[in-house]
């Protein structure tokens, strides 16, 4: 009995819409938890069988990582909004050509590092750009004493600058490997270069880095 | 291990990736070296700086956004469907589209085609030419020329299309004719070479059959002055005029020639109420060659601007027909073209065609004026 209902649910899900709106209609909140067990790849597979919302499951499971990535890259809210949604809608179109053969989030960091990369590249003055910490950044001003809220502000205002004056994949580097925590082998994947090749270039993004924030670690040693 | 070899392995020694022995190895060296101890500390906040970056939530709606052009992009039909539904519709209007394209081609197709059209366009405007001859009155008989001028634009087809068989033809024509030329002859240039006026004192005007100069459908640049059936026999042949370029006749001598300024000064002193053509010719007459200047003004219209005419002269009276030239302007240049044919003249029964450059009368030569039997 319950493998006929998972079959007439399969059968719904994947033929009429009117039989998707049906099952929501019925249980939304079961179909959410459903929605979050199943993997990427499994949403995949739906959305290439015409499953539309197989891929609100992908964009709700894979919204954060991208828009900070993207964020990070361009320091600016409204361009990471439009680029992260664009990020979603080319992976939406061209998802016939994902092949399977690595996970869906590492395609997906490919295409937001290719749209960051040539936004960045298009933003005119991008070294003079002013980051607007005040108005995205959330500091947790209620845990934190003034003078330590402050001094946390200038210290992330201070690393995004130094990231806004890397080489595009040098901050895509760092950033996936130290803000998102991905493994050595997917960023290889995602850069479409060996694990080897990863780790040199990421030890010379983070000097790169070092270097940037050299005035700030003088300055606090000063004031120390 | 030296600083440089130690603060390549730092990456590693901050992300606790090494093994034992290089573990060791590291940490001993940085214990001794402030240097690298710094660069590993710098490097190790690096990391947590980038890691504890906050993170940032996506606007409200981000999703919801998304997926509203997910779906307007499902919604978009394909090419396909764009082009076939709905059926009822467009089904009828491209089987009329069809239709028309059809009906469109067969008409083309039984249109005129192209290179016939423009072929006879280009033998009209050749055939059409108002001709004009100026056999000499005055001056010496052998060095007759011959005047064309432009032809008109208007009707030239229709007078193309004229049955040449029925129409009139003049002496000349007839000479041309039977010398082998297969243009047509209309009823218009017959008629008016019935008119042709019979004193033999004035200048004679007779048609001259379309020789020489190859304008296809367009405006010839220059007058043209030709012997009387001396013509090139490639100016015969079809494949110049099949085309749309303007050919010039082939010359034997090109010449620069500029009008005296004595001539025309004297001219208007003497007679002030005649125009510049009339009073030069008055002068000109007095010094016995009022038969070159009258071809060469009637050839260059106003004198105000260089014009260029094709002149046939007879070799053997070159000379003389150059020194009543001088008579009137100043040669200023005479360049002999080199042809394939050995001897100028050869090939055209002793005739020399020049293409003769007439220019104006400039202030410069007023100021110092030449003598015409300088050269």
């Amino acid at each position: 009995m319950t493998e006929a209902n998972a079959i007439i649910k399969t059968v719904l899900l994947s033929t009429t819409p009117a039989g998707n709106l049906f099952l929501k209609k019925q249980s939304n909140k079961s179909e959410e938890m459903v929605s979050e067990a199943i993997s990427d790849a499994e949403c995949v597979r739906r959305l290439l069988q015409g499953e539309t919302g197989a891929f609100e499951t992908l964009v709700r499971r894979h919204q954060k990582a991208i828009f900070n990535l993207v964020y990070r890259m361009l320091s600016d809210y409204d361009e990471a909004a439009e680029i992260s949604q664009e990020v979603f809608l080319s992976a939406y179109r061209s998802i016939g050509q994902f092949r399977g053969d690595a996970n869906f989030s590492t395609w997906l960091y490919r295409i937001a590092l290719n749209h960051a990369s040539t936004r960045r590249r298009s933003l005119a003055k991008w070294q003079q750009r002013t980051v607007p910490m005040q108005l995205t950044e959330p500091v947790n001003e209620q845990e934190l004493d003034p003078a330590e809220a402050v001094e946390q502000k200038e210290i992330q205002e201070q690393v995004q600058k130094a990231l806004n004056g890397l080489e595009p994949r040098d901050a895509m580097i760092i950033l996936l490997k130290d803000l998102q925590d991905v493994p050595y082998e997917e960023v290889a994947r995602v850069l479409e270069v060996p694990v080897g090749t990863v780790k040199s270039r990421l030890h010379r993004a983070r000097k790169a880095l070092k270097a940037r924030l050299a005035p700030y670690f003088n300055s606090r040693g000063t004031r120390k | 291990m030296n600083c440089q070899e130690v603060q390549a392995w730092l990456s590693d020694y901050v992300e606790q990736s090494l093994d034992a022995a290089n573990l060791e190895i590291i940490e001993s060296h940085l214990s001794l070296c402030p240097l690298c101890r710094a660069e590993a500390d710098h490097l190790k906040e690096c990391i947590r700086y980038i890691a504890t970056l906050p993170s940032v939530d996506p606007p409200i709606g981000f999703t919801q956004r998304v997926m509203a052009q997910a779906r307007e992009i499902e919604m978009q039909p394909s090419l396909w469907e764009r082009l076939l539904f709905p059926l009822r519709i467009k089904i009828p209007i491209q089987a009329t589209a069809v239709v028309m394209i059809g009906i469109l081609a067969i008409y083309l197709l039984n249109k005129e085609p192209p290179d016939k059209q423009g072929f006879i366009t280009s033998e009209a405007t050749v055939s059409k030419k108002p001709l004009l001859r100026i056999e000499q009155g005055n001056g010496s008989p052998e060095s007759s020329a011959e005047v064309q001028q432009p032809p008109a634009k208007s009707n030239r087809l229709a007078d193309t299309r004229a049955p040449s068989s029925a129409a009139p033809v003049s002496k000349t024509a007839q000479t041309r004719a039977a010398g082998g030329a297969q243009e047509p002859v209309s009823a218009d240039r017959a008629k008016s070479l019935t008119e042709e006026p019979s004193d033999s004192n004035s200048p004679s005007l007779s048609p001259v059959e379309p020789r020489g100069r190859a304008i296809i459908a367009g405006t010839p640049v220059t007058n043209s002055v030709f012997g009387s059936g001396q013509v090139p026999s490639e100016f015969e042949s079809g494949f110049l005029r099949s085309g749309s370029v303007s050919i010039e006749p082939f010359a034997d001598y090109e010449m620069v020639f500029r009008l005296h300024p004595q001539l025309q000064d004297q001219a208007r002193r003497d007679n002030p109420n005649l125009s510049q053509k009339a009073g030069a010719r008055a002068v000109a007459e007095r010094q016995g060659a009022a038969g070159v200047l009258d071809r060469l003004l009637e050839s260059v219209g106003d004198g105000t601007r260089p014009q260029t005419v094709w002149l046939s002269v007879s070799k053997s009276q070159y000379e003389q027909w150059k020194k009543e030239l001088r008579a009137v302007g100043t040669i200023e240049s005479e360049t002999q073209i080199p042809l394939l044919r050995a001897e100028p003249g050869a090939q055209t029964n002793g005739q020399l065609q020049i293409k003769l450059t007439v220019f104006p009368a400039t202030e410069a030569n007023r100021a110092t004026p030449s003598s015409p039997n300088d050269r």
